[in-house]
């Protein structure tokens, strides 16, 4: 029987070149988008080096100040009743803000009251999205920084290609060490060769680099540097700079997965001891945290509260999902209606010969599976392509995509679902045709 | 063999009510060739396949080799269409995508048992019968009328089903081809004694049979 199902599947697919064409595109289409989404979402999102303890970290990139004031409105309707004027009083007690400002944090707000936080095991502080120009055999480079503390390389287990990490105590001490990226070392020192031990010159100064770290996408500004400095050596006065705002974000790694949202609630709570420095200007502190996803949808909806951008980044990655799967699956079950109507006659004739309404459902969904079977070989070797093209070529700047065997056997299985499907709803209204109609319908 | 008590047959519209048959009453026996003649529209195919369990009759009752089979669930008619009817259609109704062999295979494929090389060996007898044995791998469109109608006698015998139900298996081919199928199934009904029951348009052919069934306007006409 199985082999019957296979021969006649594969003649007809054959047969209806167009429409096998149509329903290969689909479903290949649609596995390739889907893999490479979920490559891009993995790379940006996974837990991997250097955010293998992504589910424990928190951070902490935006300190808010606001003027919050007490809003009442009263509005007063006057209405007639029983020839009488009366007069009907709302109020609605509310709040309005008169003032806003947000930025990174200060690093003396950091030092004094975010040191300890109850639930953070390591707590690292660090200053992104500095640069330097530097100029080497007639050619300038430029080169982003960033200032860390010593605890920075135990919350990002970044990947050492060569030496290791600087600690606290190289921090605390000025030690002039650096740490740059193998990308870094191959422009500066030249592809492959061995800079340990070797010297940098940044703002007349020579720093010695202690460790290579394989360089990772350049989307995320507190992993992302050509070069990492310690940061006691940023310029002076800014460690001491006494207000709450500045150009310092922080991480907190808690023990486990379920501390994050206490330590969050820790920090919020920190906010309400914090005294601000312009009272009659601003009267609210808010310490914003968020987690690597929250951060994420932050950066790419451009909101400032962190559940209305996941909810967005949910709802938008979810439609596009169902829309992606629903595409083929829709063009399927329409080219299915039609290609099944065309065989009314062979139903009929199955059926008069003692086929049951099972076997003929089981045969046209088995020609669907095939069919998705070959889409699906067909989407992954599009996808690797897609993937690996996308790679090299560098349009999505550092962010490396990687192919995950168990997105594909998912992408796979939910295909093949819509496949059986769209192939099963078009064969049963057909296979409960009425035989004589069936016949009646196509006479070969 | 077949056993028609008071068959009605009503088709009803929103707007109209058809009797397709009034009142059948019919009995064929085991080895017997009967035709069925009579005028366009007269009901002769609606017998045919309400003795071949295609269509429920809207009363009356039918009974094919001493069973009553109007309790039958669609799964059971569908059985024992496999094991005892065999079809013949005017337009043939063979399946463009297979092969001649296949066509013929397919009523032993729904019976569910024997392996793929005895159902092919029997469906190669069965084309032997019909003098077809060197067309086995063509494709029914490479096939004249008539050979096309030979794959279907194949396929129709190729169960060995106790009764035949032939409609207008003539009608879509020459005098000559007509002939040779009539004398297919007339040695198919002496040689091994299959109960055929036969529509025709064809006084020629109907003549060859045992008996002549007629009916106009959905009555039998004795």
């Amino acid at each position: 029987m199985l082999k019957n199902y296979i021969k006649l599947a594969w003649i007809v697919l054959g047969r209806k070149k167009l429409f096998t064409f149509i329903s290969l595109f689909g479903i290949s289409f649609t596995l390739m988008i889907l893999m490479v989404l979920t490559a891009y979402f993995d790379s940006e999102l996974g837990s991997h080096p250097p955010l293998s303890k992504s589910d424990r970290i928190s951070f902490l990139n935006r300190v808010v100040m606001e003027q919050i004031l007490p809003d009442t409105t009263r509005i007063i309707d006057s209405t007639a009743i029983d020839g009488v004027m009366a007069n009907d009083t709302t109020l609605n007690i509310g709040e309005r803000t008169i003032n806003y400002s947000s930025s990174s944090a200060s690093y003396s707000l950091l030092d004094r009251y975010l040191r300890n936080v109850p639930y953070a095991e390591i707590t690292s502080f660090f200053s992104p999205s500095q640069s330097f120009d530097l100029f080497i055999n007639n050619k300038k480079l430029v080169f982003n920084t960033l200032y860390t503390d010593g605890y920075y390389w135990d919350i990002f287990d970044f990947e050492f290609v060569e030496g290791d990490p600087y600690r606290q105590p190289a921090v605390d001490d000025r030690s002039p060490v650096i740490v740059i990226s193998d990308a870094a070392r191959d422009a500066y020192f030249g592809s492959g060769v061995n800079a340990l031990g070797q010297e940098i010159a940044l703002n007349r100064q020579l720093f010695r680099v202690v460790g290579v770290v394989k360089e990772i996408s350049n989307s995320k500004g507190f992993l992302h540097a050509e070069v990492y400095l310690p940061l006691t050596h940023i310029q002076p006065g800014i460690l001491k700079e006494p207000g709450l705002m500045g150009g310092f974000e922080a991480a907190f790694l808690s023990a486990r997965p379920a501390d994050r949202l206490k330590l969050e609630a820790e920090v919020a709570r920190k906010a309400a001891v914090i005294p601000l420095p312009d009272p009659e200007n601003y009267n609210t502190l808010t310490l914003q945290t968020h987690t690597l996803l929250e951060g994420f949808a932050l950066r790419v909806l451009s909101e400032n509260d962190k559940t209305v951008a996941l909810r967005w980044l949910y709802s938008i990655v979810g439609s596009l999902l169902v829309l992606f799967m629903l595409i083929p699956t829709l063009n399927l079950i329409n080219v299915n209606v039609t290609r099944i109507l065309e065989r009314s006659d062979e139903i009929g004739v199955r059926k008069a010969f003692g086929a049951r309404t099972r076997d003929l459902l089981i045969q046209f969904v088995f020609e669907n599976v095939l069919l998705t079977l070959i889409g699906g070989i067909i989407g992954l070797i599009l996808a690797i392509w897609l993937i690996y093209t996308l790679n090299t070529s560098k349009v999505l700047g550092g962010v490396i995509l990687s192919f995950s065997p168990s997105v594909f056997v998912y992408g796979f299985f939910i295909t093949l679902f819509f496949g059986i499907l769209s192939g099963l709803l078009p064969a049963w209204r057909m296979s409960r045709l009425h035989v004589i109609e069936a016949l009646k319908q196509n006479a070969a | 063999m077949i056993h028609l008590q008071n068959v009605n047959k009503v088709y009803r519209t929103q707007t109209v009510e058809t009797l397709a048959l009034n009142n059948i009453s019919l009995e064929v026996a085991e080895g017997e060739f009967v035709s069925v003649m009579g005028p366009s529209g007269c009901g002769k195919s609606t017998m045919l396949h309400i003795m071949g369990l295609l269509d429920a009759p809207s009363s009356g009752s039918v009974t094919l080799d001493s069973q009553d089979l109007s309790t039958y669930t669609n799964h059971r008619l569908a059985k024992f269409r496999n094991e005892n009817l065999g079809f013949i259609f005017q337009s043939f109704h063979l399946i463009n995508d297979l092969a001649v062999v296949d066509n013929v295979e397919l009523p032993l494929i729904y019976r569910r048992q024997g392996l793929s090389a005895r159902r092919k060996s029997l469906a190669e007898d069965a084309l032997e019968q019909v003098g077809l044995r060197h067309r086995t791998q063509h494709r029914p469109s490479q096939l004249s009328g008539g050979q096309k109608q030979r794959v279907a006698i194949a396929r129709a015998i190729v169960g060995k089903p106790r009764i035949i139900l032939a409609d207008e298996p003539t009608g879509n081919l020459d005098s000559v081809m007509g002939q040779e199928i009539m004398d297919i199934l007339l040695r198919l009904n002496k040689e091994s004694r299959t109960t055929i029951v036969m529509v025709t348009h064809d006084e020629n052919i109907a003549r060859q049979t045992h008996r002549i069934v007629r009916l106009f306007d959905g009555s039998q006409v004795m």
